[in-house]
Parts: structure tokens; sequence; C-alpha cells
């Protein structure tokens, strides 16, 4: 039956093209010229920045993890308990230590267990900010991108209404091309392509309106890139 | 913390290389399209194929009916009550809803306008401003009779008890269903794009996801993406890209992984093919359903998307609505457009809709109305009279669907309010607003330059001329 469907809708494709099935397998026109801009470089790191900043996302250079816990503890308001999930490593908990503040974790490719697994979205519908890792960022548009496999962040990056995302700037491309050449080639070195890959350009947002643009729809209303080498 | 939440996508001009930037990337688009269309056949099985090797399913269906019964019959196996869905105009093709309501499951729209829409019981008027005849206050009533939420009148609140309800909706469903912007034969990767985090929701959470595409969405490799994520954000909002795109491949690999245990792409011909077959109309194929058609139509601009009757409205739906719903059925469409050429200047992938009218034209039979005096059937007739009878024709036709429009008054007051905003724009002056910009591509062809002010604030101050007059 299925087999069938397929066979019928082949056919009547052919039919409209006014052939048979075709003999060879046909070559592609060329794709846009690979564009070559080094990863990571000033230039790319700043037009990063500018791009993000752009579509109203921020953006902070962090060097050491003391960075990151103040950045942290003025994100946190003060005499308010907040929740804070995070798809990264436990040290996210040592950042928070002595805030006011509790952690839910997916750690790396770890389970959280079945028992937690039921309750998972409704803990997430309850936290305040969401932290994760990106694995590449877009310098042309100031985009991150979030490939699943290594990092349970698809729910810690949309649910929770800010969004604090650790980038290192070295796995910052040039160009939308950069990152989907990178991307085919990971997939088949490594099996099939990541079951999902996201790129995220500022908060979520809306005009639908009066054409009206506001930030903060289905997923977060901030947006915090902080920036770092090798830090995570 | 509040100060990004103020602050708007500052869409701004220069950040393309302008005119030659544009013109390059239209023209690979082109090639792509067609490319693919000439060897849909086995992009379309390698896609399956590739679907299939991460996982999902693939249902080839004919037409909507074979279409809403696989997803029907899939809802009842898998004793789903609930599916939340994205914004897809494949679905809004097929009655899908509609299907799934007689099936015993209930649908529920996610996207902010299609959600607004769908509460007001009506059909989206636009591709991607599906609530663009609606106005704040329309929806502040909306809301507050239909949701028992008071009257809001701010938009970030409205937005707020969307978002609330919505989210429940959303950790509830069993099912998540979108529509597919791309189609990536080489992975069997599926691209959808978005800008509020709706599609991000639909597809993470419910176990069961459901996409459903028209065979046209196919394209050959990841490489191939990258011109169309540039074209497609920037004709449909001005936007260098939107504010989320998913690349979505299979099923989750593994039990603790993120994303839906089962997959079902449903691939649909729908008329489809019929298009195919037709030299002349083939490159409607092309469309990426981007909408810039629709915002610099000055008919569609009159008399709003309702009017076209159909799935489709402006240009585009001009087009395939005859095509896909029968010419008999919608015979005055393609007559409903002066042919001013505006539609085919801005359409990224450089569809020539007005030739695809004139061709639909004379498919249609042309009845000669009582005043105008038909050409001579032996073919002297100068083009002036043959011109002047279209015309007339046109005038007629758009004069038909814009009367069953003012049926309704407020319908009508939201149509008017699209003129009003055509009007102004179109006058030209200082204030230009996005539509202004685009429709001074009619001679120069560049990139839409991105507006220097946000769209929103020309459209506060054009839409309401009670709070100023336009400038001579």
């Amino acid at each position: 039956m299925k087999g069938l469907a397929k066979e019928n809708m082949v056919a009547r494709i052919r039919t409209a093209l006014g052939r048979g099935p075709l003999e060879v397998t046909p070559g592609c026109p060329s794709a846009l010229p690979e564009q070559t801009a080094d990863a990571g470089n000033e230039n790319v790191v700043e037009m990063f920045c500018t791009e993000l900043r752009r579509v109203g996302g921020h953006a902070v250079h962090v060097r050491v993890e003391g960075d990151v816990k103040e950045y942290l503890r003025n994100l946190l308001p003060a005499g308010v308990e907040m929740v804070v999930a995070s798809s990264i490593s436990a040290r996210v908990g040592a950042w928070l230590t002595g805030q006011n503040a509790s952690v839910i974790s997916l750690a790396h490719g770890g389970s959280v267990g079945a028992a937690a697994e039921d309750t998972l979205t409704s803990s997430l519908l309850r936290a305040d900010i969401g932290i994760t890792s990106a694995d590449y960022g877009i310098a042309e548009t100031g985009t991150l991108v979030l490939i699943t496999g290594r990092e349970r962040h698809r729910l810690v990056s949309l649910l929770p209404p800010v969004h604090v995302c650790l980038l290192d700037v070295r796995h910052i491309l040039g160009s939308m091309g950069q990152l989907l050449t990178l991307v085919y080639r990971d997939s088949y070195s490594g099996g099939a392509p990541p079951q999902s890959l996201t790129m995220l350009t500022g908060p979520s947002c809306t005009a639908d309106i009066e054409q009206t643009l506001t930030q903060g729809m289905h997923g977060p209303r901030e947006l915090h890139v902080l920036l770092h080498m090798s830090l995570v | 913390m509040s100060k990004a939440t103020e602050k708007f996508i500052a869409i701004q001009t220069g950040v393309s290389a302008g005119g030659e930037e544009w013109q390059r990337l239209r023209k690979r688009a082109v090639m792509i399209k067609s490319h693919t269309l000439d060897n849909l056949d086995h992009y379309l099985e390698q896609f399956a194929s590739n679907v299939e090797h991460s996982g999902g399913r693939v249902c080839w269906a004919h037409d909507a009916e074979e279409a809403n019964r696989y997803i029907c019959d899939l809802a009842r196996t898998r004793g789903v009550r609930l599916a939340v869905k994205s914004k897809s105009m494949m679905s809004e093709e097929i009655d899908l809803n509609h299907a799934l309501a007689m099936a015993g499951v209930e649908a529920v729209e996610t996207d902010f306008g299609e959600f607004i829409a769908q509460l007001a019981g009506e059909r989206p008027s636009h591709i991607n401003m599906p609530i663009v005849h609606k106005s704040r206050a329309d929806v502040a009533d909306l809301f507050a009779a239909k949701l028992n939420v008071g009257r809001l009148e701010e938009i970030k609140d409205l937005a707020s008890v969307a978002r609330r309800l919505l989210r429940a909706r959303f950790a509830a469903a069993e099912m998540g269903i979108t529509g597919v912007n791309f189609a990536i034969a080489e992975t069997g990767t599926i691209v959808l794009v978005e800008n509020e985090g709706n599609i991000r929701f639909t597809t993470a959470l419910p176990p069961v996801q459901v996409a459903v595409m028209g065979i046209e969405k196919v394209i050959p490799r990841l490489a191939d993406l990258e011109v169309f994520l540039k074209l497609l954000p920037r004709s449909a909002s001005g936007q260098k890209i939107t504010a989320g795109v998913s690349l979505l491949t299979g099923i989750k690999r593994a039990p603790h992984e993120e994303g839906p245990r089962e997959f079902h792409v449903i691939i649909l011909d729908n008329g489809r093919t019929g298009i195919l077959a037709d030299p002349q109309l083939r490159e409607s194929l092309h469309c990426i359903r981007c909408g810039a058609c629709l915002n610099v139509c000055p008919v569609y601009r009159k008399i709003g998307g309702h009017a076209y009757g159909w799935v489709y409205p402006g240009p585009i739906g001009a087009v395939l609505t005859p095509i896909l719903i029968g010419r008999e059925k919608s015979a005055d469409l393609p007559f409903a457009s002066s042919l001013c050429g505006a539609c085919r200047d801005v359409c990224p992938v450089k569809i020539n809709l007005p030739e695809m009218l004139l061709h639909l034209r004379t498919q249609i039979k042309e009845r000669p109305a009582a005043k105008v005096d038909p050409p001579a059937r032996t073919g002297s007739h100068s083009p002036r009279t043959f011109g002047q009878l279209l015309a007339n024709r046109a005038e007629r036709a758009a004069f038909k669907l814009w009367a069953a429009v003012m049926k309704d008054a407020r319908r009508y007051r939201r149509a008017a309010r699209l003129a009003r905003l055509a009007q102004l724009t179109l006058g030209g002056g200082k204030r230009r607003g996005v539509f202004s910009i685009l429709l001074s591509r009619w001679t120069t062809s560049h990139i839409p330059p991105l507006a220097p002010q946000p769209f929103s604030s020309w459209w506060r101050e054009l839409s309401d001329p009670d709070e100023r007059r336009p400038e001579r």
C-alpha cells in the first residue's frame, strides 16, 4: 500500500516531467562559493557581538569563572528565590553558591533518572533562568547554534524567560555557509546529522499584532551570551 | 533586566552588499529550485530514504484526504487527544484541523497570530501575518470575550496571556504538527523557520512529531540551504535571519535525549504534479511562501486576504488557487490583478506572476462583459482594446471579491486600514514605510533595503491618520 503510494507519486512526477526514470544521478549546481574567515579572530567576534546586540541580545566577555559568577549574581534579584536550570557542567552549582537559587541540573549526556524525566518539563516550566552552552556562533547574523547529542539544551534554552548561553569565541564562524559545510562534514564522519540543530538569533519575538515587535513570545524574553575561551 | 525586552529588532540599512548580493542570491535560488524540480523524483526519493534511515516514517499522499487519513489514523492508534500545531499553510490547504476534530482530536494553533485567528473562528488573511486584518483593540475584545482575562490594552500583555495558556497545551499535547519550509534530500532533514519559539516547543515536547510538506519543498543539499535562509526572512519581514531556525532529522537517538519518539513526514502532491506538467506555471512551485508579493500588491491591499476565498491570498494565491481547487471554481481570481508587475519584481525566487495570471486568463474562457466589445475573433484587434477589456475584467473581478468582503462591515474596516496604509506609502514623501521601500524596487530591482527604523514605528505612524497627517 505504502510502496504503491510512493510508486504512484513518482510515476505522476515523471509523467509531468515528460520522461522516464533518471539513468544517472543528477549533478547539483554548485553551492555558493565558500567564504573564508578565521573562526574566533577578533573581527569575527566583534561582528558577532554587534549583530547580536542589534537584535536585542546581550554580549559580554568573561575571562575567569569569577566573571561568570558576578554576571549571574547581577541577573538574580536579591531576596527572591530563583530557579536556575542548566544543561552544562555541575560547576554552575558552584557559581551560584551563596545565592538564593536552586539549580535543576541536566548534565552532559547523562540521564536525570526515570522519575525525574517525568517531572522534568514541569520543573523547567518553573525555572527563571536557563543556562546552556552553544556549539557555534555565526558572526554575520549574531546567531547561536545549539546541536543535540552532547548537551540537553533544547528545553533549557526555550522554557525559562531568561536564556544565558556560554560561547567559546574560538567557535564563532564567519558565515552560515561555513556552519552548514561543517555540519555536513561532521554528520558524514559520524553517521546521521544531529536530531536537532537550532539556530537562535536574539530573544523570541512576535509582530503579529499591528506588526509591532514584542520580545518574549513563547521562548525567552532575554538572551545573554557570555563569550569565553575554554572556560567550560 | 527589562532593557532587552524594551528593545526592538533594529532592522537597518547597510547590512548587505546591496543590489548585487541580492541578485546573486535570487539567481542561485532559481537555479537550485529549477534543478530540483527537473529531478524531483530523484530528490524526493533520496529525502524519503534518509528520513527512514534516521528513524522517521514517510507517507506519500496524493491528496488532502489521504494526508488527513494518515494523520488521523496515527492520532487514533497513539491515543492522541490533543495536538499542538505550528503555522502551516499546507495544513490550511488540506483543512487538517477539521479532519482532526472529526476524529476527536483537539488541534491547537500555537503561532500567536494563528491562535488569535482560531479563537475568532477565522482563517488567516496573510501567509505570514495571519491577523493583519485585526487591530490590537479587536484582539483585546476577543481575549476579553473568549478567555475571561479582562480587557488588556498592551500587546505584551496579550502576548503573555497566549504564552501562559499555550505552555500548558504544549506540555499536555501528545502530538506536534508542523509544516516544512525546506526539506534537505541528502540528509532527510526538515528546516523550520520562526520568530516566536512555538515551533521549537511543538517539535521538542510532544512524543509524536508530524510534518506536512508539499512535494516542491525539497532542496538537494545542506549547502543549498544558505541561500534560502538569507532570502526568506529578508523578503518576509526584513530580518537578516529569524529568531529561530530548526534543522530536525529523524527521532531522538537515546532514551535520555530530547526530541520525539516518532517522526512522520507527509509528502503531499495535492495538485502540484499538475503544475509541474504545465511549463508556463511550473515556476510557481519555486514559491517559498514569504508573502512579499502580497505586501506590494495594490489589489491585495485594497481587498484584503479573505476576499481571495481560499488559503493563499494575493498574487501567488491568484495563481495557485485556480490551479489547485479548479479554474472553474475561482475563475475571477486571475483577473483580480492590475498586472503592475510589483509582485514579479519583489519575488525572491523570480516567479513571473503577471505572466502566469495572463496564461490562466487565456485558459479560463473569457466571457465578454455587457458594456465591453469583445475583441475580434480573427485576431486583428489592437492590443489597446484587448488591454481595456482586461482592465475592465480586472476591475469587475476585484470589485466582486471586494463586495463579498464588504458584506461584513468589520472585515471591511480592516481591509480599508490596509488600503489606507497603501495610499500613504504610495504617496511617497519623507515618511516611507517598508512597503514603499519595497515598491521602489519596481524600477531598481535591488535588494529590499532593510528599513532604517523598525517597521512597528512606521506602522504606528501610518495606521492612525487621526493622530497624524501624511506629508504632501
